[in-house]
């Protein structure tokens, strides 16, 4: 890990991430910009456009704090504390049943899927 | 009264050193006192919160934001950064492909449809109830399509934090108690359900899990993102 690594890492990203930006922004599509960019940037490693060197320094670090990240996102429940206490058993309820909802539906599924094609995943 | 002046309160210094500060102090309680099934966020959320609350109204939550927004812009590369595990993973998503996608597809439409079914019941406004739609989804991720479908973003982190830290505790004893023991079948449904936070427990579990989960948290985002916008109106015309 090289300091100019980062640093090249860090362009290839912002860059991603401002084609993408201008690319929806211009076709007026609703989409996240961030997520099209991390699309871009699977193609392009894939596609050996993009070498995993470039860019991996700065991914790991992103990847590793991103809990730091949503901090300011989640102290920002501060402006919606009534809305959220108002609110507070609809809030938890439907967390608590959907989460595992798709937890059970999708491993079962999955299992049977994958029990009828026999061996993968064991 | 704060014992903080005014100069230092209002510059971005203020919320860019107490994020960081605060997280770090964290990062330390948890790996002292081996809380590693607690991430270092949800023990320094509620610190920063107190913080600004009880000083208001000598600090506001917009003088914290003054330097927290450049943080909060970084969860824009950090998004793009998360296709690095979906190419580490490359060959085992190829291998399994098909099972994957029906899976991603499946766990989506069950978490959207369920949600939206479940926030009707117990009377959430639809504030509320656009804003836990992408609750499973990884948090940058969740809280742009929050604010693609017209919810709060802030309300949406703190719905898939919880998510996630429900996930950590009892996904692997729900599993276990079902008796699914396909690999497969268990990272894919955590990642799917509980995002990161709940994937990060299949480390210490088995690998081929954790790589398909990994891979799972990316495809969900990405089934979430482009699966909302359409089934909400469908699902609001139903109801």
């Amino acid at each position: 890990m090289t300091p100019s690594s980062i640093l090249k890492g860090t362009a290839v990203l912002l860059f991603l991430q401002g084609v993408s930006t201008v690319v929806l922004n211009l076709c007026g599509i609703k989409f996240p910009p961030a997520l099209l960019a991390m699309i871009l940037l699977l193609v392009l490693l894939l596609s050996g456009v993009i070498r995993v060197r470039t860019i991996e320094d700065v991914c790991d670090i992103l990847i590793e704090k991103m809990g730091m990240l949503f901090l300011p996102a989640g102290v920002s429940i501060l402006l919606y504390l009534d809305v959220i206490l108002a609110e507070s058993t609809a809030i938890v309820a439907t967390v608590i049943i959907s989460s595992f909802m798709i937890l059970i539906v999708t491993a079962v599924f999955l299992n049977f899927m994958l029990k009828s094609k026999g061996g993968a995943g064991k | 009264m704060t014992f903080l002046p005014e100069a230092f309160i209002q510059s971005p210094l203020f919320g860019i050193a107490l994020t960081i500060v605060v997280y770090v102090i964290c990062e330390i309680i948890v790996d002292k006192f081996e809380l590693s099934i607690i991430p270092p966020f949800v023990l320094a959320c509620p610190m920063i919160i107190a913080f600004i609350y009880f000083q208001e109204p000598y600090i506001t939550y917009e003088d914290y934001e003054t330097g927290a927004g450049f943080i909060n812009f970084l969860l824009g590369p950090a998004t793009v950064a998360l296709a690095l595990p979906l190419y580490n993973n490359r060959r085992i998503i190829k291998e399994n492909l098909p099972v994957i996608i029906s899976g991603i597809l499946v766990a989506t439409v069950t978490g959207i449809v369920s949600i939206f079914i479940c926030g009707k019941m117990f009377g959430a406004s639809s504030q509320v109830l656009l804003s836990m739609i992408p609750k499973s989804v990884t948090t940058p991720i969740a809280m742009d399509i929050s604010s693609a479908i017209g919810g709060i973003p802030a309300l949406t982190a703190a719905c898939v934090i919880f998510t996630g830290m429900l996930g950590a505790t009892f996904n692997h004893k729900i599993l276990e108690a079902l008796k699914i023991k396909n690999n497969i079948a268990i990272g894919l449904s955590i990642g799917a359900s509980s995002h990161g936070l709940g994937t990060s427990v299949c480390a210490g579990k088995n690998a081929l899990q954790l790589a398909i989960g990994g891979a799972s948290i990316g495809l969900t985002g990405i089934a979430t993102s482009i699966l909302a916008p359409i089934l909400l109106p469908f699902m609001e015309s139903l109801f």
